[in-house]
């Protein structure tokens, strides 16, 4: 499904974020992505997503290099990837229900499909009494809640979650992380950057550890 | 529910929505719908900037509208100018006055001649003395040193340059005709006038869009950027350049089609102040003219061409913010 081989990333600035990247994620696997701050993983993410672009090596996509997707057809390629980024990245000036169904608008979705899906996808996260709130007025566990919702809305093959637990307190980061594992026991494909190391220490998953913008791959399956 | 919701791929995006719009047109009219909905939102919120950029515009597009209005009526005015030209027989001195007479009965009687006026030396040098200063001058003097003077109005089947420099040529030859005068070259100067107008209206047509242009651009930029949460996440949720630039260019074509509107109002409530000048003008020469406003066409004109320059505008602001967006 997701492919990295000998990616290096390199921005702008001099600074390069990952030197040598290898790795590969079969479909309807579940991996942690994991390294201190600084390692590169929301650089990772970011390269699959194509919000970057890697300075070299190849990053595929269901036997595809991303690199060369069109420019218009790079919607397309995000439609199949739901994203959680580290912060939520909610619009305050719309209501939580707004909010998760942007990617369906986004993707020409309209009327009761919407409304279908959207409370589907917040039943999921537990928030579907809220879906008129406001997400300023909701806490941050909540609205990482909402993010998520919005990332699974469009059913996507990927899931890519950027330390989705964060700021959040044990209790709730295992809350999230039962979700993700939930979505990946119907064959979703994720992918999970954390450094919350005994977190995921009970979960049966590999691990994908990038030590100062290189991957060592332990193929250590469960 | 549970959680294979999300694994449920029986109602693909797409195998879902052409069942549920039934075709590609409904579908592409939804679109628009929502985005023209969501321009006009995006345009009610800019409040008193919108109106203000609503009112630079409609002020841009008044100047040429309202310089086309002008250049129409001063074309009409010229074939009026023709037709009552007026040619002035100066005849020479010593001849009597029945003879004069009897010479402007004759040359009424030609066909190219409408009407003809008799003004004697003394009823000349009269209106002279009213009209001059140097009058009181010529009170001093012995004898009236002006000569009699035949008006002849040429009739208005007989208009042109042509027509006139043959009529001015054959009284000129006629006995007692000292001098027979035409004055055409006011009516060339008008020509020159309007012809010089109409450069005038191009050039400041072509300005005023490139104007109307950056005056869009700027507003639909400053809005693009009060929109940057939402165009940065709705990209990376997948939405296409065109998705996040159609609303944005819904708002511009609505700046510009409200700023057509505005130049309407304008132009005819400038033209309406002018018909009351005009009028009086208008009495001195043929009472069949009328001041043209804005016509129909040329109202629709304005708001297409404010639409038109909104859509441009808004697309370069867009399209140069998406991209410096990058992603
Ligand atoms: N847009 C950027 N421009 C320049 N340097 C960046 C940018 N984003 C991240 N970096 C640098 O790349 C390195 C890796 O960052 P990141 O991928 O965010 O690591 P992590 O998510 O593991 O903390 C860091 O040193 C960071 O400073
Ligand atoms: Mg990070």
């Amino acid at each position: 499904m997701i492919q990295f081989d000998h990616v290096r990333k390199k921005y702008p600035g001099g600074h390069e974020a990952l030197k040598d990247v290898s790795f590969y994620l079969s479909k309807g696997e579940m991996a942690f992505l994991t390294g201190h701050s600084g390692a590169g993983k929301t650089t990772l993410l970011k390269l699959i997503a194509l919000i970057e672009t890697a300075s070299s090596g190849h990053v595929l996509f269901e036997q595809q290099n991303v690199l060369h997707i069109p420019l218009r057809k790079v919607p397309l390629l995000r439609r199949k990837i739901g994203v959680i980024f580290q912060n939520p990245m909610l619009l305050g000036d719309r209501s939580v229900f707004q909010n998760v169904a942007l990617p369906l608008l986004v993707s020409g979705y309209s009327g009761p499909e919407i409304s279908r899906r959207v409370r589907a996808s917040l039943d999921q996260v537990g928030l579907l009494s809220r879906e008129k709130a406001n997400p300023v007025t909701l806490s941050g566990g909540e609205q990482q809640r909402v993010s998520i919702a919005r990332a699974i809305v469009s059913k996507p093959k990927v899931i890519l979650a950027d330390e989705p637990t964060g700021n959040l307190d044990p209790h709730l980061s295992r809350e999230i992380m039962d979700l993700f594992v939930r979505f990946n026991s119907v064959g979703v494909t994720t992918l999970i950057a954390t450094h919350d190391l005994e977190l995921i220490k009970p979960l049966p998953f590999r691990h994908l550890e990038l030590n100062a913008g290189c991957m060592n791959e332990t193929q250590t399956t469960s | 529910m549970s959680a294979d919701y999300i694994s449920n791929r029986g109602s693909k995006p797409h195998a879902g929505k052409t069942k549920r719009h039934g075709s590609w047109l409904a579908k592409y009219l939804l679109v628009h719908k929502l985005a023209m909905n969501n321009g006009f939102e995006r345009f009610l919120k800019g409040r008193l900037g919108s109106v203000m950029t609503v009112f630079v515009i409609g002020f841009a597009l008044t100047l040429p509208a309202a310089l086309q209005v002008v250049v129409k009526n001063a074309e009409q005015f010229a074939p009026i100018m023709e037709s009552s030209t007026q040619i002035t027989l100066f005849i020479e001195k010593d001849v009597s006055l029945q003879d004069v007479t009897t010479l402007a009965k004759e040359i009424k009687l030609r066909e190219e001649v409408s009407e003809t006026s008799f003004i004697s030396p003394d009823e000349a040098l009269k209106e002279f003395q009213r009209d001059t200063e140097i009058g009181d001058a010529l009170n001093h003097l012995s004898d009236n040193p002006l000569p009699p003077v035949i008006l002849v109005t040429v009739d208005s089947q007989f208009l042109g340059k042509d027509n006139i420099n043959r009529i001015l040529q054959e009284l000129s030859m006629l006995p007692l005709v000292k001098i027979a005068q035409a004055d055409l070259h006011w009516l060339e100067r008008l020509l020159g006038i309007i012809n010089l107008i109409k450069q005038a209206a191009l050039l400041m047509t072509i300005f005023l869009i490139i104007a109307v242009i950056m005056v869009v651009g700027n507003t639909i930029r400053l809005m693009s950027q009060s929109y940057k949460d939402e165009i940065e996440i709705s990209k990376l949720v997948g939405a296409t350049d065109g998705f996040v630039r159609r609303p944005f260019i819904y708002s511009g074509m609505f700046y510009g089609f409200f700023g057509g509107i505005i130049s309407i109002i304008f132009t005819v409530f400038s033209t309406s102040y002018l018909q009351s000048h005009v009028a009086n003008l208008a009495e001195l020469y043929a009472s069949s003219f009328m001041l043209h406003g804005l016509s129909f066409i040329d109202s629709v004109t304005l708001i297409i061409t404010g639409t038109l320059l909104g859509f441009g505008g808004s697309w370069i602001a867009v399209s140069r913010y998406l991209h410096e967006l990058n992603l």
